[in-house]
């Protein structure tokens, strides 16, 4: 009898060994207006994938000179971006060609890079891991590193369950996890919305000025459309480097995508500076002149910007203290 | 007594899940791939060893493909392989790639169904391991998907050598062919079967479309990628031999 049960016991255990006793992560509470977070069969998101995800994101170790990590160019202090317009630090030190997106609510994304290349944040992990400008980490070294490391195999089983492997796969996924833990959803604004808080006469006048000219593609409460547009940067988008300068055309080649880039949330806008793909506008002001008279008509032009979006200096000054109010005052970390 | 045979039933049930065997044994079907460039084995480096449909000499320093979905046809229906992704990827000095399919019930077979490629579904995460595995070198990470078919090398134009790069992707060149067995293929009795078939690398650049490496000679993702997609329809991979095993 006792043997029998042994061997039943076994046959269970050989089917579930390898499932992790990891505790999901809590689903934060979230403003009204706000979709569910969406959830991701493949790789649900755990108390203790997201620990390890945040360890291998503040990790130099995952790149070719020990040096950069992905904090390197998404610095949480403001709000996952760097400051800069093309980063230089990279392992190789050359400018990269396009400037570094903030990293809050993409569990809500549906495309990233700036031109939506990357299908999943999984997927998106090895763009920057592998390019030669950026952490240019080789896969098989990579895994050796953390093979090795004294803290990361008990992290990856604890994520991952005891027979996880320490793969790129997992790399991957517990950086997804992590990143999708990142949500900002504390403004003076979401205060307001809830009843909580208050905006000022001119902030007020700023979020009716919002509504009649940026909303449509700046979508509330996410602030983006999750859409690519041509807002009118440029009129004409040369080939080379991949097609890196003709944005969601080098990905879908349908030519009405021709120099149209993802919108991107205008939350916490003021500590995202520079603005655009590419870093070309330093303030907001410089911003809000492309719109009033910078716009570059071509054939795939935004049909809403054909006109550019012009406001009186009233306007525009109401429309800068509202987006001011869509700065978080607790950005995760 | 009684619950001793409650609990070997239950263990019986519990392997059984496991490995989700039930029918009659399976039979080793093995697919012996022979990798040829106009007829003469692949020979991978730096040597100028193949022509070109315009006339131009050129080398492969690397040659890979995805071969995916694959499966045996029968009068009514298929055994398709579960979780089926190849990637045939030959070493310096190999011009021959087998791969097994070991699950494969006995019965009637009519042909080899298969993809040059990976399924949209595949397509859509690098998510993934095994063949898939972005460590592979067949992922590309800025656009998420996976080249199908990876080719480069050289050619020579004039005194010059120019480089030769062919990395072919896109859902819209995913598409499935069978290599009819030519009759029936009994595997009714258990014995393993091989399955030789040629993959030559020339035909990628002929019948129906011709490519001259003069004007095209570096594909991704341009339009021209369909012009290779419809020529591994056509006769890039063939069967050449059937061997049943005693």
């Amino acid at each position: 009898m006792r043997r029998v049960l042994t061997i039943f016991l076994v046959g269970v255990w050989a089917c579930q060994s390898s499932e992790p006793k990891t505790t999901p992560w809590p689903e934060p509470v979230l403003p009204e207006g706000v979709p569910a977070i969406p959830t991701v069969a493949r790789n649900p998101t755990t108390v203790e994938g997201v620990a390890l995800g945040r360890k291998l994101f503040f990790d130099g170790g995952l790149s070719a000179n020990g040096r950069v990590s992905c904090m390197t160019c998404h610095r949480p202090g403001m709000a996952f971006t760097d400051g800069r317009a093309l980063s230089r630090l990279g392992v190789s030190g050359n400018a990269l060609l396009r400037h570094a997106p903030p990293l809050l609510n993409m569990a809500w994304g549906e495309g990233f890079f700036w031109d939506g290349g990357a299908a999943d944040l999984e997927s998106q992990a090895y763009g920057p891991l592998q390019h030669p400008d950026e952490m240019g980490k080789d896969l098989e070294e990579l895994k050796r590193y953390l093979a090795q490391h004294p803290e990361y195999p008990p992290m990856f089983k604890a994520a991952f369950g005891d027979d996880a492997k320490i793969d790129d796969v997992e790399v991957a996924r517990a950086l997804a996890q992590y990143q999708r833990t990142l949500i900002s959803f504390h403004s003076r604004w979401d205060a307001w919305q809830a009843g909580e808080g208050s905006l000022s006469e001119l902030e007020l006048q700023g979020w009716e000025v919002f509504q009649a000219n940026c909303a449509s593609c700046h979508e509330p409460p996410l602030f983006t459309d999750h859409g690519y547009h041509n807002n009118g940067l440029d009129a004409s988008w040369p080939a080379g480097d991949e097609g890196i300068y003709q944005g969601r055309y080098r990905i879908t080649l349908d030519s009405a995508d021709m120099g149209a880039f993802k919108t991107p949330t205008l939350r916490n806008v003021t500590r995202t500076r520079p603005y655009m793909h590419d870093g070309r506008f330093k303030t907001i002001d410089e911003v809000l002149d492309h719109y009033s008279h910078g716009i570059q008509p071509s054939v795939t032009l935004a049909p809403a910007l054909e006109n550019g979006i012009s406001l009186n200096e009233e306007d525009r000054a109401a429309l800068i203290a509202f987006l001011r109010t869509l700065t978080d005052q607790e950005l995760p970390h | 007594m009684k619950a001793s045979f409650f609990w070997m039933a239950g263990a019986a049930m519990a392997l059984v899940a496991c490995d989700g065997g039930d029918g009659p044994e399976p039979v080793p079907v093995t697919l012996t791939f022979n990798l040829e460039v106009n007829g003469e084995p692949l020979s991978l480096g730096s040597d100028l060893d193949y022509v070109s449909e315009d006339g131009l000499l050129y080398s492969i320093h690397d040659f890979k493909v995805y071969l995916s979905q694959l499966a045996l046809t029968t009068a009514e229906g298929a055994y398709e392989e579960p979780d089926s992704y190849h990637l045939l990827a030959p070493g310096a000095d190999q011009a021959q790639v087998q791969l097994v399919l070991s699950e494969v019930p006995g019965g009637v077979y009519q042909g080899l169904r298969l993809a040059v490629g990976v399924d949209s579904a595949a397509n859509r995460s690098l998510d993934q391991r095994g063949d898939l595995n972005p460590s592979n070198q067949m992922a590309w990470n800025w656009n998420t998907g996976y080249k199908f078919v990876l080719l480069e090398g050289e050619f020579q134009q004039g005194d010059s050598l120019r480089p030769l790069v062919f990395h072919i992707g896109l859902n819209s060149n995913y598409a499935k062919q069978v290599l009819p067995f030519g009759g029936d293929l009994d595997l009714t009795e258990g014995k393993g079967v091989t399955l030789t078939f040629t993959l030559d690398i020339g035909e990628l650049f002929r019948n129906p479309n011709t490519i001259a490496f003069a004007e095209t000679n570096n594909l991704k993702f341009e339009p021209e990628t369909a012009q290779v997609a419809e020529n591994w329809l056509d006769s890039f991979i063939q069967l050449e031999a059937i061997q049943l095993e005693p």
